[in-house]
């Protein structure tokens, strides 16, 4: 017990942070776009995963240089939800939900076959920025340096990012508005369209932050956005549907759990979270931070 | 004439609710629509900001068409919204719900509003500054709502219903906020239920039933005309 | 979604409860179509590509029993299942478990306990989800798809893992070498599925659930159980589900994980959606026409057949909401235009939906012959010239011939049937016949041959109308031609 205090303790909740920190990437983009634009966007996942491939192309072209990766390709991954935006969501905004819902889902279909056409079949990886490849130890263990000293301060920053472009900037002021009332915001003199688009790029861009930043840690494979989906609609069913800061909760519980899910039924960890879900969800049916009972109409 | 409205039809989807509406404003006015519930006050008012497009028909603000125009648009041209039901930011705080209604005044307006000049015509809202929105009363909720609106420094005003759903108190209170406003100068389009409410503060008024107009004319031709009151208003 | 159309209304919906199922209809449709179908493996025996045959069709029914099954829930109830195979998941693994490590096991059982261990598992899956509207249904019925599919993928010491379970025993008359056994088998149990489902949605219970999609607030004011009517759609969807999953793993004599993976949910949604949501028998429609768009394209191109389903997705949300069924079925008509005007209007219609269908069989044709035969892009240039083979002609050659041609002879038939001539009424029938044949003769890509036949199947359906006959035979016509004219313009 006292072994588990000491050792396992500290050691699982900085892995669970790790996990945590890595989802939130993607989430907080879902999260962002959902409370202003209403539309639950399937095809999220889709920028998380061409995110993580952009940034392979990138460090194949320049051959190993990552830092600008982490940048360019998020911006890349933006003007392709910008031109999807335009294309396909603005003639749906006034929609069924459940249209809007079935249109993002037919692009998660496209672009997961794009990025089979253009990348192959076979998982790909991306290697370790130089300086990042080996272990720390810390409280007596291991933990890959790139997992503390990038993906911990990227979660954190853009927890903080977001927290202060919300709260602290007049654009900021008008977005958490518009998640409260859409119309309402235009009769003030907003161009509502281009705030959608505005908050659509910025919930682009956090995806394919996310994908970037995770790619050096595993493979990049075709499905990788559809496994990545399930989890983020996980963490942010949990958090509450729209919440920014329900988002954030969710995505630490949810690292914590799994990480520590691991430790005791290594073979079905996941299945810890959709529990908890579940009871989540019949004790408080809005999620834990949510607000409105319903996301739809 | 800052406001014409002409002839305009109105719908959402299938339901038609407007039936060739022509309303006036002049500069400085202070003008009222009256109606019961379901007349097509609110629809006039709607398609007036372009959040309703008029099927027909034009709606031209100080020579400009802006028919069907983008809400956003016409807004910044200096139509500021009050809508019915008092739609404030719950979320916000009293000062931010103020904060996101500023925006630049149209050129050639002599508007200049800041929160220090809401504050003078709604001083309760002083003190709620930092209170969010959603935890106001009724009735300053609705001076929020006005207050908001104004922070967008706009020519003509455009106020649904306001007295809905307030204390008789506090609709006292509003009325007189809303005839200081007038004083200065604004030029205001009034809906409201309440008639003795909205002509009390208007120069002239309209009356609409089922989506077309019934009377127009100065509060007193519609005091004298009896047949009219008795008809539509129940003074 | 964003138009609605009634949902199809039979004489059978209006029937009185006493007077029995025997006077229904579309019992009797079911009885032609058991009699047409039981001997059709009999019939092609001989035929070259018997085996495909049967073997397409007995899968062909399998999923058309799971995509009216999800139709329950998606037409009728109004909710979207993303998550719709695990059903199909947890009945191919229920029924192949229990063969498999119960060596008593009786065939029959183990098939029963699939539909039944469906229900059950819809029962606790629904309990969290049915309660959350749109979105949330959407997610978590997504997620808890997911979970049976990880639990499949990797609890190797029971479910076997990502290796599958394999090898399951099955009774020796299902083993026979021209698969016409198990085809008739399938057959009986998909089309007594069908059929009961049939019964489901015309009973009130099934109108409730309409009425519940409609308005859910309204129906909750009236008294009506809004959550548990919902709980059983989804029970019975669950069951119906498994009960597909049970006959696709014993079609296999195997079951991967894969059966329950999210891109089965996928196929039929869009099953649904092709054949069309507010319409019975039409995501069976859907069934065929994935199907036999997926046995063209897998062929060659298996990697892009994802990208297919989504623009086909896209195609469908934005060019056609009600779906190929409800494209057939949709009539522009105002009641309170006299006769001759409906007419008129009907026959414009007509006119457009049979160069859309004219266009759509061309372009499909041209684009799964590229698929299919990729390199026969021009005229042959080895000199064994054959008239009537596709390979000779090649793809653009014959294309533009086909255009042409049919493009000149569609427009002279609806020219005639715009102007009422009786003649070309049966002509244009003739016409959309001689065309399946020629495509059959030709050996063009199924999903083109399928289009023609949707084709024919629209032509006699607005063709042999009663009101549309008496315009052909009666002086109607003379009426209705400057309409015609007006309505052309």
């Amino acid at each position: 017990m006292v072994d588990f205090i000491v050792n396992v303790l500290p050691v699982q909740f900085i892995n669970g942070l790790f996990i945590a920190a890595g989802i939130y990437l993607v989430a907080s983009g879902l999260s962002l776009v959902f409370g202003v634009l209403g539309i639950l966007n399937f095809a999220h996942g889709s920028f998380y995963m061409y995110g993580a491939f952009f940034v392979f192309t990138y460090v194949g072209f320049t051959a190993g240089d990552f830092w600008p990766a982490l940048f360019v390709a998020p911006l890349i991954v933006v003007v392709l939800g910008v031109v999807m935006e335009v294309i396909f969501l603005r003639p749906i905004y006034k929609a069924d939900p459940l249209y809007q819902l079935l249109l993002t889902y037919a692009l998660v279909l496209i672009f997961g076959d794009l990025v089979k056409i253009i990348y192959g079949a076979e998982n790909l990886s991306v290697a370790r920025p130089e300086g990042f490849e080996s272990t720390i130890t810390f409280l007596g263990s291991q933990f890959p340096s790139y997992q503390i000293f990038v993906l911990l301060p990227a979660g954190f920053l853009t927890v903080l990012g977001l927290y202060l472009f919300l709260n602290r900037t007049n654009i900021g002021r008008t977005v958490r508005a518009a998640t409260q009332d859409r119309e309402m915001i235009g009769a003030l003199g907003v161009n509502v369209r281009l705030l959608y688009t505005g908050v659509f790029a910025v919930g682009a861009f956090l995806g394919g932050l996310g994908g970037a930043v995770l790619a050096p840690m595993g493979a990049l494979y075709p499905g990788m956005d559809f496994d990545v989906i399930i989890e983020v609609f996980l963490v942010v069913v949990l958090g509450g549907l729209g919440s920014m800061a329900g988002t954030a909760l969710g995505a630490l519980i949810y690292g914590e759990l799994k990480s520590f899910g691991i430790l005791w039924v290594p073979e079905l960890e996941s299945v810890f979270i959709y529990v908890l879900m579940a009871v989540v969800l019949v004790a408080r049916p809005q999620g834990l931070m949510g607000k409105q009972v319903e996301g739809g109409h | 004439m800052i406001l014409e409205v002409n002839d305009i039809y109105t719908s959402y989807g299938l339901s038609q609710i407007l039936f060739g509406i022509s309303i006036n404003i002049e500069q400085g006015e202070c003008v009222a629509l009256l109606g019961r519930n379901g007349v097509g006050k609110t629809t006039t008012l709607r398609s007036i900001m372009g959040l309703t497009a008029p099927k027909q028909g034009s709606v031209v603000y100080k020579g400009n068409n802006i028919t069907g125009q983008a809400t956003f648009r016409v807004a910044k041209l200096g139509v500021g919204y009050v809508p019915e039901e008092r739609r404030i930011f719950p979320d916000l705080s009293v000062r931010e719900n103020l904060e996101t209604g500023r925006k630049p005044a149209a050129n050639g307006s002599g508007q200049n509003w800041t929160i220090e000049r809401v504050h003078e015509i709604f001083p309760i809202l002083e003190g709620l500054s930092e209170r969010k929105g959603g935890h106001l009363s009724g009735g300053e909720q609705q001076m929020l709502t006005v207050g908001r609106t104004l922070m967008g420094n706009p020519d003509l005003l455009l106020l649904d219903e306001p007295s809905e759903g307030l204390a008789p108190l506090v609709v006292r209170d509003l009325a007189e906020q809303i005839s200081r406003l007038k004083n200065e100068g604004m030029t205001i389009l009034l809906c409201e239920q309440n008639a003795k409410f909205a002509t009390d503060l208007s120069d002239r008024a309209y009356i609409l039933e089922k989506g077309q107009v019934r009377f127009g004319g100065t509060i007193d031709e519609l005091q004298e005309n009896e047949e009219i009151r008795d008809q539509y208003l129940g003074l | 979604m964003a138009t609605s159309q009634d949902t199809v209304t039979h004489p059978a919906g209006a029937l009185g409860k006493g007077q029995g199922a025997l006077r229904d209809p579309v019992l009797w449709g079911f009885v032609a179509a058991f009699v047409l179908l039981f001997w059709t493996p009999e019939l092609i025996i001989y035929m070259e590509w018997a085996d495909f045959w049967i073997i397409f069709l007995t899968e062909a029914f399998i999923w058309s029993l799971f995509a009216v099954a999800f139709n329950l829930l998606m037409g009728y109830g109004g909710l979207i299942s993303f998550g719709q195979a695990a059903y199909l998941g947890i009945g191919g693994y229920t029924t192949g478990l229990l063969l498999k490590y119960l060596v008593w096991m009786n065939f029959y059982v183990a098939l029963v306990a699939a539909p039944i261990f469906g229900a059950f598992a819809a029962l606790i899956i629904g309990y969290f989800c049915i309660r959350r509207t749109h979105i949330y249904f959407a997610i978590l019925t997504l997620a808890f798809g997911h979970i049976v599919y990880l639990i499949a993928f990797k609890w190797y010491d029971f479910t076997g893992g990502d290796n599958g379970l394999i090898g399951v025993p099955v009774p020796e008359w299902i083993k026979d070498p021209t698969f016409a056994n198990y085809y008739k088998f399938v057959l009986v149990i998909c089309l007594v599925s069908i059929y009961l489902l049939w019964r489901i949605v015309n009973s009130p219970f099934g109108k409730t659930l309409t009425a519940i999609r409609e308005n859910e607030v309204r129906a909750d004011f009236v008294g009506v159980n809004v959550q548990r009517h919902k709980l059983y759609a989804f029970m019975i969807a669950g069951a119906f589900s498994a009960l597909a999953g049970a006959l696709i793993m014993v079609n296999e004599r195997s079951v991967y994980p894969d059966l329950a993976h999210w891109t089965q949910s996928t196929q039929v949604l869009l099953m649904s959606l092709l054949g069309g949501v507010y319409t019975f028998f039409g995501p069976i429609v859907g069934a065929f026409l994935l199907l036999t768009m997926d046995a063209d394209i897998t062929q060659n191109y298996p990697e892009i057949w994802q990208l297919f389903l989504g623009g086909t997705l896209v195609l469908i949300l934005f060019a056609l909401p009600g779906g190929i069924v409800g494209f057939i079925q949709e009539r522009d008509v105002n009641s309170a235009d006299d006769m001759a005007t409906q007419m008129a209007k009907q026959m414009a219609v007509f006119s457009r939906k049979s160069w859309y269908f004219f266009c759509g069989a061309v372009a499909f044709t041209a684009f799964f012959s590229v698929l299919q035969a990729p390199d026969s892009w021009w005229i042959s240039e080895d000199w064994d010239f054959e008239l009537l083979s596709l390979i000779t002609w090649g793809i653009v050659p014959r294309t533009v011939l086909q255009l042409i041609v049919g493009a000149a002879v569609l427009w002279w038939l609806l020219r005639g049937i715009r102007a009422y001539q009786p003649l070309h009424r049966w002509l244009l029938l003739a016409a959309t016949i001689l065309s399946i044949v020629l495509h059959i003769y030709l050996e063009t890509p199924l999903s083109g041959l399928l289009l023609v036949f949707l084709w024919l199947v629209f032509s006699f359906y607005i063709l042999l109308q009663s009101d549309v006959r008496r315009a052909f035979s009666d002086g109607v016509a003379v009426e209705a031609k400057d309409a015609a004219q007006e309505a052309a313009e």
